[in-house]
């Protein structure tokens, strides 16, 4: 059964799920205390206090109070929304806890509606990066077992939701769970191509179940390998995080004069995000799955860091040495990346400078990659490295964070070093398809190797034969 | 460092350093963390003598815009399957800490002093649920006397549902019940937000066999 519920309305729903706090304790959308409650009863709860919600004032990552009103307002005068019972909230206790998640019913429909919030702790920022070695994660199935310990008596349609991390659960729970009807992910990341292979026959079945809703340059969705249809919305919003905004749910929500909300649909994705997501799918391939928890370690406590704004952390994240081998792997990825597709590091730098990040640091890359040789030979002399930066007018600013990390100097030799060593297009960044990982694997099953290993075999067979024909005509 | 089987769950579980969390080597933000969750389960302990306490997970404020860490905890013999919280802040050293597990310790007798109320009454009711939105600290929560919530004595956010049996109530004559309802909530000096359900029957599901449902605010 399709959903009786809007692309609007869907949207609109995962942003009910960020509502924390608004104009004090009541204006928590997620709390049990909502319980039988419809979305009409909280709407009105928190708009007749609206007087108590600061209008600058943050209340989830990069949505102030000003925006969430505007969100509420226009959810006020649908009466189908309105009237949709808040069923159970449910706070994960599993894994150190984190994710939450509400059950909806709509009447209208007998509707069951899971919406899943995205990324909720840094437990779960954890559980993100796991998704690269591990199948599945902790939390994707903390999310399955809620959702299967879930009454559905009387629903005549299951419809699950969720932005981000939410989009991620949402997907993996109709991937696993043929009950589901319609699955609507908003910006979540996708799954890794041992994900894809362990549960193709899963994915072909139920794939034509998911639509992903993203944002024309949301950064998220763009990790790992995506699952069901695309549509991209365009996107607008840029509040205090800059870019960053692209990834809040309230990006794709455009209000016209009398508060109505609408999505518009863009032409596509964004140019610099399917670069992106290219370069992080053929990076994350030169990793084999047993080594990947490492890299995953690494990325996961840079953006740990980067979330607390921790630039000092996320430094030295690069000199510890747990993760220096990773990153010095990352960086000199990217640098080799960028001799063969400078567009790449350009529309970076683009991303940075709109995100307020101060782009010298790439000033310093460029350097790197031009003078791997000399770095590597001088770079653990850091007082020739740091007169050569001066030489090359690099900020003060810059440098003196150099010096207060010195450690990174020896980073960037590693970096310099590993940089020889890498072949940046020897892996495909496209998304692995589950029709084409089920091809690759009926081959394999029937010949016991990969698709790609036989077509080097057939190839060089070919080379084998022609070169017999030579000889022998040369013999002749 | 020595630490239990449960600290070594939860900081391995938010932090990235699993290994040196499993080894007792804790850095100093590790070691932030442990020293807070200890207060959160000390506090709880000492707070509800009756309890057994597991600290399930936490959310740190940092990134968020929240001013506060969130701790997760559940309570052995309590079947609810989502996590209590207790929020903490840090005060120079000194934890701040409150809680929401007064409500579990509570919500009954409250639940059955509304559901007697209204009873004597008349209301054919078929369900009461009252739940709470504040959190209190060591000073306030255990022991509580419900009627003291109820009345507002002690603010703690009062939230009453009310679900009614309709199979008794004349049909089109639940907006003038529900008007009767308030009346006799207000003059036993009941305080917080109220919403009343109108149900099937007495036996029908508070989500899908509604026929009618309002909502009012007793201050």
């Amino acid at each position: 059964m399709s959903s009786s519920l809007s692309l609007e309305e869907i949207v609109l729903i995962n942003n009910l799920l960020y509502c924390e706090n608004l104009g004090g304790p009541k204006g928590t959308f997620l709390s049990p205390v909502q319980e039988s409650k419809t979305i009409g009863d909280y709407v009105n709860g928190v708009l007749r206090k609206a007087a108590e919600i600061i209008d600058d004032k943050e209340y989830s990552s990069g949505v102030t109070g000003a925006e969430y009103k505007e969100i509420l307002w226009s959810i006020k005068p649908n009466e189908h929304l309105r009237n949709i019972i808040i069923r159970q909230i449910h706070y994960e206790s599993e894994g150190a806890g984190g994710g939450r998640s509400a059950y909806l019913f709509d009447p209208s429909s007998n509707e069951a509606i899971i919406a899943f919030k995205g990324t909720q702790s840094d437990a779960e920022w954890i559980d993100n990066v796991s998704g690269l070695y591990q199948v599945p994660t902790e939390f994707q199935n903390n999310a399955l077992n809620w959702f299967q310990s879930l009454d559905f008596t009387g629903c005549e349609t299951i419809t699950v939701t969720g932005h981000s991390k939410g989009g991620n659960k949402s997907k993996f729970i109709t991937i696993m769970d043929d009950r589901v009807d319609n699955c609507f992910s908003f910006d979540g990341q996708g799954f890794s191509d041992e994900f894809i292979k362990r549960y193709v026959a899963r994915i072909i079945k139920n794939k034509g179940k998911i639509t992903n809703i993203i944002a024309e340059s949301d950064f998220v969705n763009i990790l790992l390998n995506d699952v069901g249809a695309r549509q991209f919305y365009l996107g607008t919003n840029y509040g205090r995080l800059g870019f960053a905004e692209n990834h809040c749910a309230n990006a794709v929500l455009f209000f016209d004069s009398m508060g109505a909300m609408t999505l518009w649909r863009s032409k596509g994705q964004d140019k610099k995000m399917m670069d992106l997501d290219i370069m992080l799918n053929s990076f994350i391939r030169t990793y084999k799955m047993d080594v990947r928890e490492k890299v995953a370690n690494m990325l996961g406590n840079i953006i740990v860091c980067a979330k607390s704004g921790d630039t000092d952390r996320i430094a030295d994240t690069f000199i510890d040495e747990r993760y220096m081998d990773s990153a010095a792997d990352l960086l000199a990825y990217i640098l080799r990346y960028k001799t063969e597709k400078p567009q790449m590091i350009a529309n970076v730098r683009e991303i940075l400078k709109q995100n307020g990040f101060n782009t010298n640091m790439l000033g310093v890359i460029d350097f790197v990659t031009n003078h791997d040789l000399i770095i590597e030979l001088i770079g653990k002399n850091k007082k020739a490295m740091i007169a050569i930066l001066k030489k090359k007018h690099v900020k003060e600013s810059l440098v003196s964070f150099l010096e207060k990390h010195i450690g990174l100097f020896d980073f960037i030799v590693l970096v310099a070093q590993k940089m020889r060593k890498i072949d940046p297009l020897k892996y495909s960044g496209a998304d692995l398809e589950a029709d084409d990982a089920e091809k690759d694997m009926e081959i394999k099953g029937r010949h016991g190797i990969s698709r790609r290993k036989l077509s080097l075999i057939v190839a060089g067979a070919v080379l084998a034969i022609v070169i017999l024909i030579v000889l022998i005509l040369v013999i002749l | 460092m020595e630490l239990s089987s449960e600290e070594k769950k939860v900081l391995s579980g938010i932090t990235f350093h699993s290994e040196e969390v499993e080894k007792g080597e804790l850095c100093d933000e590790d070691k932030e963390l442990l020293s807070e969750l200890r207060a959160v389960k000390a506090y709880l302990t000492d707070k509800y003598k009756d309890y057994n306490f597991e600290v399930t997970g936490c959310e740190p404020k940092a990134g968020t815009a929240r001013d506060y860490n969130e701790w997760y905890y559940k309570a052995e013999g309590v079947d609810r399957a989502s996590a209590f919280i207790a929020m903490v802040w840090d005060k120079d050293g000194a934890f701040d800490i409150r809680d929401d597990f007064y409500g579990e310790t509570i919500k009954e007798g409250a639940s059955d002093a509304v559901k007697k109320l209204l009873g004597y009454g008349g209301f054919p009711v078929a369900e009461v649920n009252v739940s709470f939105w504040e959190y209190f600290g060591k000073e306030l929560g255990q022991d509580l006397d419900p009627a003291l919530v109820l009345r507002g004595d002690v603010h703690a956010g009062n939230d009453i549902k009310i679900f009614l049996d309709g199979s008794r109530l004349p049909s089109g004559s639940y907006e003038n019940e529900i008007g009767k309802l308030e009346t006799s909530l207000k003059e036993a000096g009941i305080k917080g937000d109220v919403y009343v359900v109108v149900l099937k029957n007495a036996e029908g599901d508070p989500v899908m066999d509604r026929l009618y449902s309002d909502s009012f605010e007793l201050s």
